[in-house]
């Protein structure tokens, strides 16, 4: 009990912290669940007159054409994105971490990508998945891998795809970096016993490497999941959501229906059903996390 | 450990909920406020304006000249660029932080009056009596249930720009002035890389723009889709791309993206507006190219395009008026818009000056201006153009036929004007 009144000046240190927060993330979020409630267009959020409509704007957004492609859209270009980033990524830790000549130089070199704005790495991939013009078309079919030019970003069946690709070569030096650093701690004197064991490189891999990164993969899946969830700029740059609604996600029809129909109240809905799902990610990150402490 | 996340997690959820409740009044008195202050301080006329290049130093320039000559009000530009124009509106709105005047697109002029942002400003424009002086369609495009919220003050409208050493590389005398002409001609141009016409069919309100004046020609409209004109519009884009003569690309070409390709010499036709003649007199010197109506149906037909500047509701309206009618002076309006490229929005201006006539370029746009129509207006114009969007690209891409295209076009949007 004589420690109760030194708590409270502890707790004085974090309020800057959670004042900052409460301001810019709590608000905004409470605001935007409120929103999603009412009925708000342009009109009324000038009168102030917004009345509770209970959760017509969810109805209205179920039926929103596109919205159901949206919310498939996004889960599989998350899913496609951070499948191949981390693997990819991974691998090319595991390359870096090898310490040739030029490794670190060369690991530098990678990360060039993941600096370039990501409003001009959408629009040199647009340029480079043309159709005729296009530099992939064109190599591909130098080296003879396809006969006929592939629409890229013009064919909606494959639309999606090329856009997970461009995200896929943004997302990599990010995982890498947090891997390599993950590799670089693990400790050596168990791949000496392994070695003097008698395992092989795969096993190494497997039963060594792997689980022992569990916490650094998680944070990476965890990261990754969420930045890529949320995706906007390479999506509205390169496609606008098209052809027809093949690339839209929850994102970018959450932005037209605010701001370009000025149904705010509907995106508001889209808005919060991603967040939604982020928060449902976000707390089994959190009780995978708990048990590893636990155990 | 537990205990201070669980202490934290109460503290935070009161603040939470203490900053939402107290969010809520925040705005209202923000809004109280701003409103006391344009009334106490009726001087000040802010402007969010669009403009870039050389349209903003000639606009500043006018404000500055504006504001020295006359000491009633005190005119101050901001620049908020044109992808955000809707969005700064709306956040505007929500906070009390609306300008006094605003410059926005045609098309959405009719949805921010719709909506309850705008002024009535009707009976000044009658009391100022000079509309009669301005070409329909742009006045048509300021106009919501009969009354005027804004004033149009340039206009733009698509053309056919064709390249000439292309065309008479083929062997084509006479740019094409029929859809017939136009596919066969685009046939013949077309040849490897280079693609004989254009389109921009992109999803956003690029591509309806773009598609407008083919419905237009063929006699049908916005509100007809699924009529047999409009089916003979999108089967004519769609052939086109079947043929080869338009690349498949189209959908995700914006009108940028066209002029970039025309001035590589990759493009021998398309569809586009006077702003980016500039443009590619700048990337392609030596190309000689002109300019005509894009090919007709039954008559020639185009879209208008341009700027309307609207007055706020609750803005300062009577200094935001005075410079509005400053600005339109015949005279200023001339050299506004012929240095920057765009057509007036008086007629007589256009009829009273020969830079439009004689210019190599900008001519090929008169009479093209003549028989241009607004997109709309309707305040729910967005929703109507993102139906005539996705049809587009649903017929472009093979996804559906032109007729099930249109169908489900005509559809959603009569459920979208009966919603209103």
């Amino acid at each position: 009990m004589k420690k109760f009144p030194n708590r409270w000046g502890e707790y004085l240190f974090i309020y800057p912290a959670v004042i900052f927060m409460l301001l810019l993330i709590g608000y905004p979020l409470i605001y935007n669940i409120i929103l999603s409630f009412q009925d708000v267009d342009l009109s009324s959020l000038a009168s102030g007159d917004k009345h509770f409509v209970g959760f017509d704007n969810y109805k209205a957004l179920a039926q929103e054409d596109g919205f159901g492609i949206s919310v498939w859209n996004t889960i599989v270009y998350t899913l496609g994105s951070v499948i191949f980033q981390v693997v990819i990524g991974f691998l090319l830790a595991m390359f870096f971490s090898m310490k040739f000549r030029l490794a670190s130089f060369l690991r530098g070199v990678v990360m060039i990508s993941w600096l370039i704005p990501l409003t001009i790495t959408a629009l040199l991939y647009k340029f480079m998945m043309g159709s005729g013009e296009g530099i992939f078309n064109q190599m591909l079919m130098s080296i003879g891998f396809i006969d006929d030019p592939i629409q890229w970003l013009s064919n909606p069946d494959i639309a999606l795809w090329s856009v997970i690709i461009a995200n896929i070569w943004v997302g990599i030096p990010f995982n890498m970096l947090l891997l390599s650093t993950g590799l670089s701690n693990l400790p050596e004197d168990v791949y000496e016993s392994a070695s003097l064991d008698g395992a092989n490189w795969f096993q190494k891999l497997t039963r060594i490497t792997i689980p022992l990164l569990r916490p650094v993969l998680l944070v990476v899946l965890m990261l990754g999941f969420i930045y890529t969830f949320k995706v906007f700029d390479l999506v509205f740059v390169m496609t606008g959501g098209g052809p027809i609604n093949s690339t839209e996600v929850l994102s970018t029809i959450a932005y037209r229906l605010s701001f370009n129909e000025f149904e705010f109240s509907i995106g508001a809905a889209a808005a919060n059903i991603l967040f939604f799902i982020l928060l449902i990610v976000s707390v089994i990150y959190l009780i995978m996390i708990n048990k590893d402490e636990e155990a | 450990m537990k205990k201070i996340s669980s202490f934290l997690f109460v503290v935070f959820s009161i603040l939470l909920v203490l900053s939402a409740c107290s969010g809520g009044t925040s705005i209202t008195d923000d809004q109280q406020a701003s409103n006391g202050d344009s009334a106490e301080a009726s001087k000040d006329v802010t402007i969010w304006f669009h403009y870039t290049g050389n349209q903003q130093d000639q606009f500043l320039n006018l404000i500055d000249e504006y504001n020295d000559s006359q000491d009633t009000y005190q005119v101050e530009g901001e620049y908020v660029p044109f992808a955000d124009v809707k969005k700064q509106l709306s956040v505007g709105v929500a906070g009390g932080t609306l300008p006094d005047m605003a410059l926005m697109d045609v098309v959405d002029n009719a949805a921010f009056a719709e909506q309850g942002v705008l002024a009535d400003i009707t009976s000044k424009v009658e009391e100022w009596g000079q509309i009669d002086n301005f070409y329909e369609g742009p006045v048509e495009s300021a106009t919501y249930d009969g009354k005027y919220y804004g004033l149009p003050v340039g206009s733009n409208a698509l053309g056919l720009f064709y390249n000439e050493d292309l065309l008479k590389e083929a062997g084509i005398e006479e740019p094409p002035t029929t859809w017939d002409e136009l596919k066969a001609d685009a046939k013949v141009l077309t040849n490897g890389d280079t693609k004989g016409f254009a389109i921009s069919a992109v999803k956003s309100e690029e591509g309806a723009f773009q598609f407008y004046p083919f419905l237009r020609s063929a006699g049908a409209d916005y509100d007809s889709l699924d009529s047999d004109g409009a089916v003979e519009a999108m089967t004519l884009v769609t052939d086109m791309i079947e043929e080869g003569s338009m690349g498949s690309d189209v959908v995700n070409a914006t009108q940028d993206d066209l002029a970039r390709q025309f001035a590589a010499g990759k493009l021998a036709m398309m569809v586009n507006g006077p702003w980016n003649i500039e443009r590619l007199k700048e990337e392609s010197p030596d190309m000689n190219f002109s300019i005509s109506q894009i090919p007709k149906d039954e008559q020639f037909a185009s879209v208008l395009g341009g700027e309307n500047l609207t007055i706020i509701k609750d803005g300062n309206v009577d200094g935001a008026f005075d410079f509005l009618t400053w600005f339109l002076e015949p005279d200023r309006h001339e050299t506004f818009t012929y240095e920057t490229g765009v057509f007036p929005a008086r007629k007589d201006v256009l009829e009273n000056s020969d830079h439009w006539t004689e210019d190599p370029y900008l001519s090929g746009f008169v009479p093209i201006m003549d028989g241009a129509v607004p997109r709309g207006p309707s305040p729910q114009w967005p929703e109507i153009s993102e139906s005539i969007q996705i049809a587009v690209q649903e017929s472009l891409t093979g996804s559906k036929s032109p007729e099930e295209a249109l169908n489900k076009a005509a559809e959603s949007v009569s459920e979208t004007i009966s919603e209103q």
